[in-house]
């Protein structure tokens, strides 16, 4: 304790340097997402060329295919990416578990239990046929959907709330739920004709192809107010990672995040899964590849997570729109391929953190 | 002054911890609690820190009962340092300490916790570690660094679960110093297992066993049957130099 002499200059400039370098990341991923947002946009078999677009030498239709098909479709890839990886983040964050996403806590299966049930029950959905996939149409479908999800989240939420809200709780009770959706889901398939088990099963599948501006126009808001919102909440997840003990007693309003957070990953999740079925695993890869860069800085961890969230799915859309040219495979096959792999690494890795 | 008066309280329907506890913890004094294992030493120190409030009876911070409290004036006028901690591998020491001071919507910290920081580095020798994760450091490190995550705020109480676990006898001997030197100007409570150490520095001991204050004494005037009351031990307390006393078991 006589280190009084040493300069109090140089306590902060370890610091100051990591957060340059940390924001430097983050332009370098804000441009990584850009390049790819530009390259994902000029997929196709009609070659766009962006110059001639800015200065206007499309006609009409051109322009409505690109406003309505390239740019949706990209667009709506980035900011479902991103709210994927944000609702991970957070989930993580707040249960101080790396387990947590929204594929874990079941709210994807309560999903596709409401939407089969639509399906199933009230013929909702009418079954067009193109090309070699199905696909469906009509809202009651995805109102089914976020009715599914809704309640999964609120049951997880009440039991969790009982528990007060202990971290292993949450995911048991995530996966629990899950579970019982999932076989829900089944029993309805077994009993349903060959045609709407067809449908229930190919809506499982993750297709941003489904997607429509309705959901970018609902989901758009919601991102920007929650990313500012947990990245300003930074510190305060910080001191979620030291235990329900010390953070009851730090001060700070750890029910108010926890209720908000639970808020905005029930609306973020069921808008997106209501729409364009389960993209599985998006929300546990991104947050983990954001840790890797952030280290313990919970503020540059989450809008990493929501930046790196929009790339993967931007990439994964690219590769399950190439890879079998001129096949196009859903592109939660191609999150859940990646996101197994990134579950072994977390298992090998050892994530043991009590 | 913390005031108990009739706490009652028990885990669910479980084991009943405490029947009727009144006791006082005088001010700007290092108070020790000892006892054996379950018999309420932790179960206390979260009812005053308000971390458990579903108890019956009265407890008073400074003539104010600390049901009338928020969550966020108690935090301003006790400190609290579970005696299980849990924490992110990643997270680095110096942005630990800036995580406690930290304003609600904030990005950044401004120049009053920027000083506090500083302060508390050199208060509690962190200049070597500052920069490293917590998983980087020792174990007798990584208390200090807890320590001053709760002496970093500006408290009137502070109370130290069980600071000294899992410590070999030169930290704990350091630690103790630093949680001491709280209480010259501040009101310190500390759960300690070790009753050679709270001879040493507690300026009053208070034995607790099955939810019972049994004594509450000074260090000099501790006896082997009071030990032999609360532990149910053998022992002989030996006079050491400088107006100490040794237990030996």
């Amino acid at each position: 304790m006589e280190n009084l002499n040493i300069s109090n200059i140089e306590v902060f400039k370890t610091y100051e340097d990591r957060k340059k370098i940390k924001f430097f990341y983050l332009v370098v991923f804000l441009f990584l997402l850009f390049l790819g947002f530009v390259f994902s946009i000029n997929i196709g078999d009609f070659n766009f060329l962006f110059y001639k677009f800015l200065t206007n030498r499309y006609d009409e239709t051109e322009k409505y295919v690109f406003y309505n098909i390239r740019f949706l479709r990209s667009f709506s890839a980035v900011i479902i990416g991103c709210g994927l990886g944000l609702s991970g983040a957070v989930l993580q964050a707040v249960l101080r578990n790396p387990m947590a996403s929204p594929y874990t806590l079941g709210i994807s299966q309560g999903a596709a239990f409401g939407a089969s049930f639509v399906i199933i029950f009230l013929g909702g959905g009418f079954l067009s046929s193109l090309g070699e996939g199905v696909i469906l149409k009509g809202y009651s479908v995805i109102i089914g959907a976020f009715i599914g999800s809704i309640t999964a989240i609120l049951i997880i939420f009440f039991i969790s709330l009982l528990k007060s809200f202990s971290r292993n709780t949450i995911i048991l009770a995530g996966i629990s739920v899950g579970a019982i959706f999932s076989s829900l889901t089944m029993f309805m398939q077994y009993f349903a004709d060959d045609i709407k088990a067809a449908a229930t099963f190919f809506w499982t599948f993750g297709d941003i192809s489904k997607s429509k501006w309705i959901m970018v126009y609902m989901l758009t808001p919601v991102l920007v107010i929650s990313v500012f919102y947990f990245v300003l909440k930074g510190w305060h997840l910080n001191l979620f990672g030291f235990g329900a003990d010390f953070l009851k007693n730090s001060g700070v309003n750890y029910k108010k995040i926890i209720i908000f957070s639970f808020i905005f990953v029930s609306l973020t999740v069921s808008l997106i899964t209501s729409f364009v079925g389960i993209i599985g695993f998006v929300g546990l890869l991104a947050p983990h590849i954001a840790r890797f860069f952030s280290k313990g800085d919970k503020r540059f961890f989450i809008i990493y997570s929501f930046i790196l969230g929009g790339l993967i799915l931007l990439i994964s859309d690219v590769l399950s729109r190439k890879l079998f040219y001129p096949s196009v495979i859903p592109v939660g096959i191609i999150t859940s391929f990646f996101g197994i792999i990134v579950l072994l690494y977390i298992i090998f890795k050892g994530y043991d953190r009590d | 002054m913390i005031e108990i008066k009739n706490l009652c309280f028990s885990y669910g329907k479980g084991r009943k911890i405490f029947k009727s506890l009144s006791f006082a913890i005088k001010e700007k004094k290092l108070t020790c609690i000892i006892g054996p294992n379950g018999c309420g030493k932790s179960t206390l120190t979260k009812i005053i820190s308000g971390i458990i409030s579903d108890y019956s009876g009265d407890v008073s911070v400074k003539n104010r009962n600390i049901r009338e409290l928020s969550f966020f004036e108690m935090s301003k006028i006790v400190s609290y340092l579970p005696q299980k901690i849990f924490y992110d591998p990643d997270i680095t020491v110096i942005e630990s300490l800036i995580s406690v001071l930290s304003k609600d919507f904030t990005f950044e910290f401004g120049p009053k916790q920027k000083k506090q920081i500083e302060k508390a580095i050199d208060r509690f020798a962190l200049h070597e570690i500052k920069d490293k994760k917590l998983s980087e450091i020792s174990g007798g490190e990584l208390q200090r660094v807890f320590i001053a995550m709760s002496g970093v705020r500006d408290c009137e109480f502070y109370v130290f679960d069980e600071p000294l676990n899992n410590l070999d006898i030169k930290n704990q001997i350091d630690i103790m110093s630093i949680i001491k030197s709280f209480s010259f100007e501040r009101t310190v409570i500390a759960v300690v297992h070790d009753i050679n150490m709270a001879l040493k520095f507690a300026d009053e001991i208070v034995f607790m066993k099955n939810g019972d204050v049994l004594f509450q004494i000074e260090p000099l005037k501790v006896s082997e049957d009071m030990i032999k009351k609360t532990f149910d031990i053998d022992c002989n307390i030996i006079n050491a130099p400088k107006n100490e006393k040794i237990v030996l078991v």
